[in-house]
């Protein structure tokens, strides 16, 4: 009986555990910059925007609705970014997501992957994954250079209103390259 | 016979299990007010209450919509803890009891931020259209961390733009706060 129990209480609080992203545990990881950011803080953001007379606030308002999550881990320890990009690996296996796209921009690795929704333009996970960034020079923070960048977005994106939350949330420019290749 | 039984009690004692322990933890779930209560009287603390009136803003000359976000403003209360010992085990227990509060269910978290040594959140107290409390955490390394509770009454996120504006016309200057600030180190 008591083992019942047991395997019970120990079976939903797993399941609990697993709801969670894989990537949740870098929140915690000392040489880790996180951001995460929650669906309700999307909704605020949505709602401080009373006027919105111009497309860029109109679109930033209609992305904000829809985003359910957002989460940027960086991390400047190769260790730590070798793990990233295993956990990156295994989550794509484990997932129905699908490469959208990937580019070398000089030293740099950007790839793309969505979970597709609803129609063409919109996905319902978008995850984007920036390895090797350290051999710029120009980018840093603190003095220290960005080994690697991972960026998890989820909800209902619409990939055509993307623009507006980079630029209403300073986010990567680099997040902008899956608008254009919508364009092409 | 005697084995399924068991088995089909078994959900209703877990149930029972699990109602007994969410009971238990809601009466004695701590609050943030309680906690701030409760360290105002702790010297390893710094606690203060400011009163919106200290913007001191000619409410007369504002805008309708200004005016109704101001109103919305009741007070701050900031709860700061500066760590000057080498053992940091009092640091560790307070913020870990800062942050197991916040994440009760009273509370939703609107974000999290992280960079190497500092770390911090953002949550409130209400619903989305009528905030009772808006609560900033920030952790900084070894040396402390900082609880701001900006408190209200239906504080909307509407009402943000029209807040700022009226900010500007405040006549409040640093010199009013400064009589009102112990000693932070600042």
């Amino acid at each position: 009986m008591k083992k019942i129990l047991l395997t019970a209480v120990l079976l939903s609080a797993v399941s609990l555990g697993f709801s969670q992203s894989v990537f949740d545990k870098y929140e915690n990881e000392k040489s880790v910059s996180a951001m995460v950011i929650n669906k309700s803080m999307f909704s605020l953001l949505a709602k401080f925007e009373v006027v919105a007379d111009d497309k860029e606030t109109k679109d930033f308002i209609d992305i904000a609705k829809s985003i359910t999550s957002l989460k940027v881990f960086t991390t400047t320890n190769k260790e730590v970014a070798a793990a990233m990009g295993n956990d990156v690996t295994n989550y794509l296996k484990s997932s129905k997501l699908s490469e959208l796209m990937r580019f070398s921009d000089q030293e740099a690795q950007i790839k793309f992957y969505v979970l597709e929704g609803r129609d063409d333009s919109h996905v319902k996970e978008l995850l984007m994954f920036v390895s090797g960034v350290s051999k710029f020079e120009d980018i840093d923070i603190n003095g220290k250079t960005i080994e690697t960048v991972l960026l998890s977005l989820s909800g209902d994106i619409d990939l055509n209103k993307i623009n507006a939350l980079i630029t209403k949330m300073n986010l990567p420019q680099e997040l902008n390259k899956v608008n254009q290749k919508q364009k092409i | 016979m005697k084995n399924n039984k068991i088995f089909q009690k078994s959900p209703i004692v877990l149930l029972v299990f699990v109602f007994a322990i969410g009971l238990v933890s809601c009466s004695s779930e701590p609050t943030l007010q309680s906690y701030f209560v409760e360290k105002s009287e702790d010297p390893n603390f710094i606690s203060l209450t400011l009163p919106a009136s200290i913007l001191n803003i000619a409410v007369d000359s504002l805008e309708a919509d200004q005016k109704e976000a101001l109103a919305t403003l009741k007070k701050l209360n900031v709860l700061v803890f500066r760590n000057n010992q080498k053992d940091l085990s009092v640091f560790d227990t307070e913020s870990k009891t800062v942050v197991k509060i916040l994440s009760t269910s009273s509370y939703t978290e609107l974000m999290k931020l992280k960079a190497e040594a500092y770390q911090g959140s953002v949550s409130y107290l209400g619903s989305e259209d009528a905030l009772k409390e808006l609560i900033v955490y920030a952790k900084g390394g070894k040396e402390g961390f900082v609880l701001i509770r900006v408190m209200g009454d239906g504080m909307n996120p509407k009402y943000l733009k029209p807040f700022l504006e009226a900010l500007q016309s405040s006549n409040a200057s640093i010199d009013d706060f400064k009589g009102l600030l112990p000693d932070l180190g600042l």
